[in-house]
C-alpha cells in the first residue's frame, strides 16, 4: 500500500472548488441554487472518496497515475504563453507571423524555412479571416501607438 | 418526408456547399493522418471558420471532416505502426505486418475502402432510423429527457477513463461550468464572482479549444519530434486495388462490422474504442483462418475500419433525436451545432428534417470522397507525417488563438482558453478524462432546464414515472458496469 500524494493534492484542490461552489450558491434564490448546490455536494463527496482511495493505491497504480506524457513541459508552457504578449503588442497579423518565425527559427529551423512559415501564417490569416470571412482583427498596441504618433 | 429528403439532397449538392464539403473532407483526412490530432481537435479548430456561415454550410464543414478522420488514420497505422486516431489502433495489429510483407498498398486499399463502405452503411442506418425516431422521441417528457442527459454523462464518465470517480467529477465540473452566468429562471448572476466577462457564461469554444487542442500543442512542443521522425516507413506498392477488391470479397464481414459500429455508436457514451475492438473480435471469431490474425489478416483490417466509420451514423441517432451525444466527438459536434444556430433535440426532427437528411447525405458523400481521395493519394498523404513539430505546433496554436478571439471578438476568450488549457493539461497528467467534462458542459443547461420543467410539471417525485425508472435503472447499471464486467472476467 502506498500514498499517492499528487493525487491527494489534486483531489483536495477539486474538493476546495466544490466547497467554494457550495458556499457561493447558498445565498441564491431556491430555483437558482438547487442544481449547483446538489452538484457541489455530490462533487465534494466524490472528491473525498478519491482522497480516501488514494491512501489505498498499490505502488503499480501510483506509478500509472503519475505518468507524465510531456517531457519538456515547462519549456512548452513558456512558449505557449509567450504568444499572449506578442499578440497584444504586435497584433494578430504581425504577431502570429513573428511568433511562428521565432518558434521555427529557435527550434532548429533554417532561416528561409522559418521566414517562409512566418510569412505563410500572415498570408493565411489575412486571406482567410480578413478577405474571406471579413472579420476585424486587432492590430496590436505598438501599431496603434505608431499610428497615433504619425 | 420525401420532400425533406430531396431538400436535404439538393442542399448538399449545391456547388458551394459541395466544394466546402470536399475541402473539409481533405482537411479531416489530414487531421486523421497526424497521430494525436483527433476528430475532436478537427472540430475545435474548425468551429471558428464556420462563424457567419449558414447552418447547412457550417454543418457540412464540421460533419464532413469529422466523418473521415478515421479513414486516413489507418494509413499511418499501416505504414509506421502508429494509429492516426485511437479508433485505428486495431488496424495496426494486422495492417503493419501486411505492410512489412510488402503489401502496404493492399492493406491501405482494404482500410480505406472498408472505412468508406462502413461510413456509407452508417449513413443508411441513420436514414432508416429517422422515421421511427420521430415517434420514439414523442414518448419522452421532461423527466425522461432529464434522466437521459444524466444517463449520457454517466455512460461517458464510466468508459472515458480508468477511474469512475474521476469521470463523474469531470462530468459534474462540466455541468457547473455551464451554469456560470445569468440563470434563465431567476436572472441571478451565478458563480461570476463579480466578473463582467463571466456574466454571459463561458463559451463552448474556449472550453473545446482549451480542453482538447491546447494540450495537443503542448505535447507537440514538449516532445519536439515529427510523428514519423524515427520510424521506418513502408513503401506503398501498386496493389492498392487488390485491397479494394478484398473488401467486396468479404462483403458479409464488412456489413456485419458496420452494423456493429452503428449500433454501438448509437449508445450514448460507448464510443469508437468499444465498437472497433468488438468488430475486431467478431472478425476473428467468424474468420475461417483465425490463426492469421496478428500476422496480416485482411479481415483484421476490414472489421475495425468498417466499424469506426459506421459508428458516426449511429452516434448521430441520439445526438439529433434527443440532443444527447452518442460519443465524445458528438458532444463537441453538439456544441458546434449550438454555436452555428442548430439545436438538436426532440424538436429538431420536426423542425429541421431537411437538415437531418442533409447530414445523412454529407456523411455518405464525405465517406465516398474521403475513400477515393485516399486511394489515389495515399503515398503523398503519408508524407504529412514527416512534417516536423516546429512547423505544426505554432500553426495549430495560431488557429487556436484566432478561433478563441473570433468567437466573440473578446481578448478574454483567449485568456479563458489558456486557463482552460491548463486545466485540460492537468486533467491529462492526473488522468481525469476530458470527454465527460465537455459532455457535462454541453448538456448542463439542458439538464437544468429539464430538471426545472420536471419539478414544475410532475412535482418532486418526477422520477417515479415508468420510463424515468427504466432510465434510472440503466444509469445504475452504467455506473457499475465496469465493476460487473471486471468481476465476470475474474470469475471466468
Amino acid at each position: 500500500m502506498q500514498i499517492d500524494k499528487k493525487n491527494i493534492l489534486v483531489a483536495s484542490g477539486i474538493a476546495l472548488f466544490f466547497l467554494i461552489v457550495i458556499i457561493t450558491v447558498l445565498p441564491y434564490p431556491a430555483a437558482a441554487k438547487r442544481l449547483p448546490l446538489l452538484l457541489g455536494i455530490i462533487g465534494l463527496i466524490l472528491a473525498v472518496l478519491i482522497i480516501i482511495q488514494s491512501y489505498r493505491l498499490t505502488p503499480k497504480e501510483t506509478q500509472l497515475e503519475g505518468k507524465n506524457p510531456y517531457p519538456n513541459l515547462y519549456k512548452a508552457l513558456i512558449w505557449m504563453f509567450i504568444i499572449l504578449p506578442v499578440l497584444f503588442l504586435l497584433g494578430f497579423h504581425l504577431g502570429l507571423g513573428f511568433y511562428t518565425f521565432l518558434y521555427c527559427r529557435l527550434h532548429r529551423g533554417r532561416w528561409w524555412e522559418s521566414l517562409l512559415a512566418g510569412l505563410s501564417v500572415i498570408l493565411f490569416v489575412h486571406i482567410i479571416f480578413v478577405v474571406l470571412l471579413k472579420t476585424w482583427i486587432p492590430r496590436g498596441l505598438l501599431f496603434d501607438l505608431l499610428i497615433e504618433r504619425m | 418526408m420525401i420532400e425533406a429528403l430531396l431538400e436535404g439532397l439538393s442542399g448538399v449538392l449545391n456547388p458551394v456547399v459541395f466544394l466546402y464539403m470536399v475541402g473539409s473532407t481533405i482537411i479531416g483526412l489530414i487531421f486523421g493522418l497526424i497521430p494525436g490530432l483527433s476528430g475532436m481537435t478537427y472540430l475545435a479548430l474548425l468551429i471558428p471558420f464556420t462563424f457567419g456561415m449558414n447552418p447547412l454550410l457550417a454543418m457540412t464543414v464540421l460533419l464532413a471532416g469529422h466523418a473521415v478522420v478515421h479513414t486516413a488514420g489507418g494509413i499511418t497505422a499501416i505504414l509506421i505502426n502508429v494509429p492516426g486516431t485511437a479508433a485505428n489502433a486495431p488496424t495496426l495489429i494486422d495492417g503493419f505486418p501486411l505492410a512489412r510483407q510488402g503489401h502496404a498498398g493492399r492493406a491501405i486499399g482494404v482500410a480505406v475502402t472498408a472505412s468508406g463502405v462502413g461510413g456509407v452503411i452508417g449513413g443508411i442506418i441513420l436514414v432508416l432510423c429517422i422515421p421511427f425516431l420521430r415517434a420514439i422521441v414523442m414518448a419522452f417528457g421532461s423527466p425522461e429527457l432529464f434522466f437521459l442527459c444524466v444517463l449520457g454523462i454517466t455512460f461517458i464518465a464510466t468508459v472515458a477513463g480508468k477511474s469512475l470517480l474521476k469521470g463523474l467529477i469531470s462530468g459534474i465540473i462540466g455541468i457547473i461550468l455551464s451554469l456560470i452566468g445569468f440563470d434563465a429562471v431567476t436572472a441571478t448572476a451565478r458563480l461570476t464572482f463579480g466578473s463582467l466577462y463571466l456574466n454571459s457564461g463561458i463559451g463552448i469554444i474556449p472550453i473545446v479549444l482549451g480542453l482538447f487542442a491546447l494540450p495537443q500543442v503542448i505535447e507537440l512542443m514538449s516532445t519536439g519530434k515529427s510523428i514519423a521522425e524515427d520510424k521506418p516507413m513502408a513503401t506503398i506498392a501498386s496493389d492498392i486495388w487488390e485491397g479494394v477488391k478484398d473488401v467486396f470479397r468479404h462483403w458479409s464481414l464488412t456489413l456485419r462490422a458496420s452494423l456493429i459500429g452503428a449500433l454501438i455508436g448509437a449508445v450514448p457514451g460507448v464510443g469508437a474504442e468499444t465498437a472497433i475492438w468488438i468488430a475486431y473480435a467478431h472478425a476473428k471469431q467468424t474468420s475461417k483462418t483465425p490463426e492469421l490474425f496478428g500476422h496480416g489478416a485482411v479481415e483484421g483490417i476490414i472489421g475495425p475500419e468498417s466499424a469506426n466509420n459506421s459508428k458516426e451514423g449511429g452516434a448521430l441517432i441520439p445526438t439529433l433525436s434527443f440532443g444527447i451525444p452518442g460519443s465524445s466527438g458528438m458532444a463537441v459536434m453538439l456544441g458546434a451545432f449550438l454555436v452555428v444556430g442548430l439545436d438538436p433535440g426532440p424538436l429538431f426532427l420536426r423542425d429541421h428534417l431537411d437538415i437531418c437528411y442533409a447530414m445523412v447525405f454529407t456523411l455518405v458523400l464525405a465517406n465516398i470522397i474521403g475513400a477515393l481521395f485516399c486511394l489515389f493519394s495515399a503515398r503523398y498523404l503519408a508524407k504529412i507525417t514527416i512534417i516536423p513539430s516546429r512547423y505544426l505546433a505554432p500553426l495549430i496554436l495560431v488557429l487556436i488563438v484566432i478561433g478563441a478571439y473570433l468567437y466573440r471578438e473578446n481578448w478574454l476568450d483567449i485568456i479563458a482558453t489558456f486557463v482552460i488549457g491548463i486545466i485540460g493539461l492537468g486533467m491529462v497528467i492526473f488522468a481525469y478524462p476530458r470527454p465527460p467534462l465537455i459532455l457535462g458542459f454541453v448538456l448542463g443547461k439542458l439538464v437544468e432546464r429539464y430538471f426545472h420543467l420536471s419539478v414544475k410539471t410532475s412535482g418532486n417525485l418526477f422520477f417515479l414515472r415508468p420510463l424515468s425508472l427504466i432510465l434510472i435503472f440503466l444509469t445504475i447499471i452504467g455506473l457499475f458496469y465496469d465493476k460487473i464486467s471486471k468481476g465476470n472476467k475474474y470469475a471466468n
